[in-house]
């Protein structure tokens, strides 16, 4: 079917004068194209350019003050859950617990026999340049971190970290960075070049172009990250991931101006899967071979080499990490134990096997880590610490 | 094509950026004559061409922060809308399948049920058809035929047993059904009546 032919069915469908036989023919061919960007130039032409006068006013009332009145109840929304996020951090724990098996009398857990392990209080975040020069991001003052061509690697007051373009000539080669947030420090903060955010969480990094050029944005991660992507259309946005040795795991995160959240530990042995939550907008999950997935706000993807799982989740659960908490809920021992190892710099042994205790609620991450131990003590976990390690033992 | 004035929009959408809820509105009323007639022609059901506008504006204000970044507001607002028509048509071509394929059951060629129907009137009995079930069941027909869930996913999603969304799908088709036979020897051309009063 040509163009022509199509414009001339969306044309008569448009004003309601197309037979059966046609609406089944524009139908058939919609399922048969699904690639937007045709659809798009052709519906496009059907949009007036005038409107007729008298046309604006009372006709529309009712819908605008609909959705003036949904813009106030998201804002309420939002700022309750700003604060209940808050109030959660005040209290420090927020915890609930059951186990299996009722544990009776106390529980033991032994003082760490060196130096009281807190929560990170800095941010030992680096930043590699494309040449391989290391910028260490706390050990500088707010200001001007690196020049690279016109772009500005700056540190803002607030501890963000921002690429920012200036007058002048363009980066004629792309250049990749890499920031990378190790265990034991805080989340980091930074902007793209393209006014997108990235919030890192401990043990994970990202590479990135310095400056995006070509149709596309692509970024690559590894761990845990947070991302308010801005919308583009003409440059979509890519999150990849590389394959580590442990089992091929690659993918791609296709992204149209969104809240979302990847995570993609390799540590967290018994997940063989890259999590992408989307809290708002729109994102493709895709991986080479298998079927990609449209997810909706609220919903999660589970990304194998196999295929894509799509499960409703709870947000606050997801976003835990970056609003000041652990998250118990929904997680095997060892994700929680993987998620205290990132945050305190410390390995998790099992010398008695892996404790069959379910946990759930939450805990704050500002807590020293002897505190966060004897919150995990009184749901029945018992453990000890030997210098860096932390020895399971029920 | 021609575009609304490019700066008056960059000047709403900065200020929408910031927060200001009567830019905003402004926007909102600017584009409201020219993409509801355009949307209502695809969808053709004025509930559901208001629901996708009211889901475009929201979007931006949910994304208001980033407006900035947004060189051709006009252009921009275009595209989402498009693209949200497509989608739309989609759908209902979904739709349209899977509803001959329920009236096919009866024994009954399309033609000779909606072959008398506008593109209008199809898509509002269409609408009036799904939307004739109970909600839960309505929810999981659309999730499975709409959206081309899986039976699995939907039972994850809404925290219900695979069988469960077996059976509720089984009953949605037979509801449909039942609609199709009623409308088809009763109430189409009492609609047809009252379409045409009008």
């Amino acid at each position: 079917m040509n163009t022509e032919t199509i414009t001339q069915l969306l044309e008569r469908y448009f004003h309601d004068q197309a037979t059966l036989a046609e609406q089944e023919a524009l139908f058939k061919y919609l399922e048969e194209n699904p690639g937007n960007e045709q659809w798009e130039t052709l519906l496009l032409k059907f949009i007036p350019e005038a409107v007729e006068s008298g046309e604006r006013e009372e006709k529309y009332n009712f819908l605008v003050k609909s959705v003036l009145g949904k813009l106030k109840v998201r804002n309420s929304k939002r700022r309750w859950l700003a604060v209940a996020a808050s109030v959660i951090a005040l209290l420090g724990v927020g915890l609930y617990f059951y186990t299996n098996h009722k544990t009776a009398g106390p529980v033991a857990v032994a003082a760490p026999d060196s130096a009281p392990i807190t929560a990170p209080s800095a941010n030992r975040a680096t930043i590699t340049l494309a040449d391989g020069s290391v910028v260490y991001l706390d050990s500088v003052a707010n200001g001007q971190l690196a020049q690279l061509g016109n772009i500005q690697l700056v540190k803002l007051a607030n501890g963000q970290i921002a690429y920012r373009t200036a007058d002048g000539q363009i980066l004629k080669e792309p250049q990749n960075n890499t920031l990378t947030n190790p265990r034991g420090s805080r989340i980091i903060d930074m902007q793209l070049s393209d006014g997108s955010h990235v919030w890192l969480n401990a043990g994970s990094s990202i590479t990135y172009p310095v400056f995006f050029t070509g149709n596309e944005r692509t970024v690559t991660l590894e761990g845990e990250a947070y991302f308010e992507v801005t919308e583009d259309k003409s440059k979509p946005f890519y999150v990849r991931f590389s394959p580590t040795s442990k089992e091929e795991r690659a993918g791609t995160v296709e992204v149209l101006g969104t809240y979302f959240n990847v995570n993609a530990y390799s540590d967290e042995e018994n997940i063989k899967e890259i999590k992408v939550t989307l809290l708002e907008g729109s994102v493709r999950v895709s991986n080479p071979g298998i079927p990609s997935r449209i997810i909706n706000p609220g919903q999660q993807a589970g990304l194998t080499k196999n295929g894509i799982s799509v499960r409703q989740v709870d947000l606050n659960d997801i976003m835990s990490w970056k609003n000041g908490y652990f998250n118990l809920n929904d997680l095997a021992f060892t994700e929680i134990m993987n998620q205290l190892e990132r945050w305190y710099d410390i390995d998790a042994v099992y010398p008695a096997g892996v404790p069959n205790i379910g946990l759930f609620g939450k805990i704050g991450r500002d807590l020293s880590l002897a505190e966060t131990l004897t919150s995990l003590g009184d749901m029945g976990v018992r453990c000890r610490m030997e210098g860096k390690r932390l020895i399971i033992t029920k | 094509m021609k575009l609304a004035s490019t700066t008056d929009d960059n000047e709403l959408f900065l200020q929408i950026a910031e927060g200001n809820e009567r830019a905003f509105e402004a926007l909102f009323r600017k584009y409201l004559p020219r993409l509801r007639p355009f949307i209502t022609g695809f969808v053709k059901v004025e509930a559901v061409s208001d629901e996708i506008l009211q889901d475009i504006f929201l979007k931006i204000w949910a994304n208001r922060t980033q407006l900035t970044h947004v060189s051709n507001p006009c252009a921009w607002i275009y595209k989402i809308s498009t693209n949200l028509a497509i989608d739309h048509l989609r759908r209902q071509a979904a739709e349209y399948k899977a509803l001959k394929v329920v009236a096919g059951e009866e024994g009954r060629q399309a033609d000779d049920l909606f072959g008398h129907l506008t593109a209008r009137e199809l898509q509002q009995f269409i609408y009036d058809a799904v939307h004739s079930l109970p909600e839960q069941r309505r929810k999981i027909y659309i999730l499975v035929k709409e959206s081309g869930w899986s039976h699995r996913e939907v039972a994850d999603h809404l925290g219900i047993s695979v069988q469960t969304v077996k059976n509720q799908i089984v009953s949605a088709l037979k509801a449909i059904q039942t609609y199709i036979i009623q409308s088809g020897g009763v109430y189409i051309p009492l609609i047809l009546l009252i379409l045409k009063k009008i």
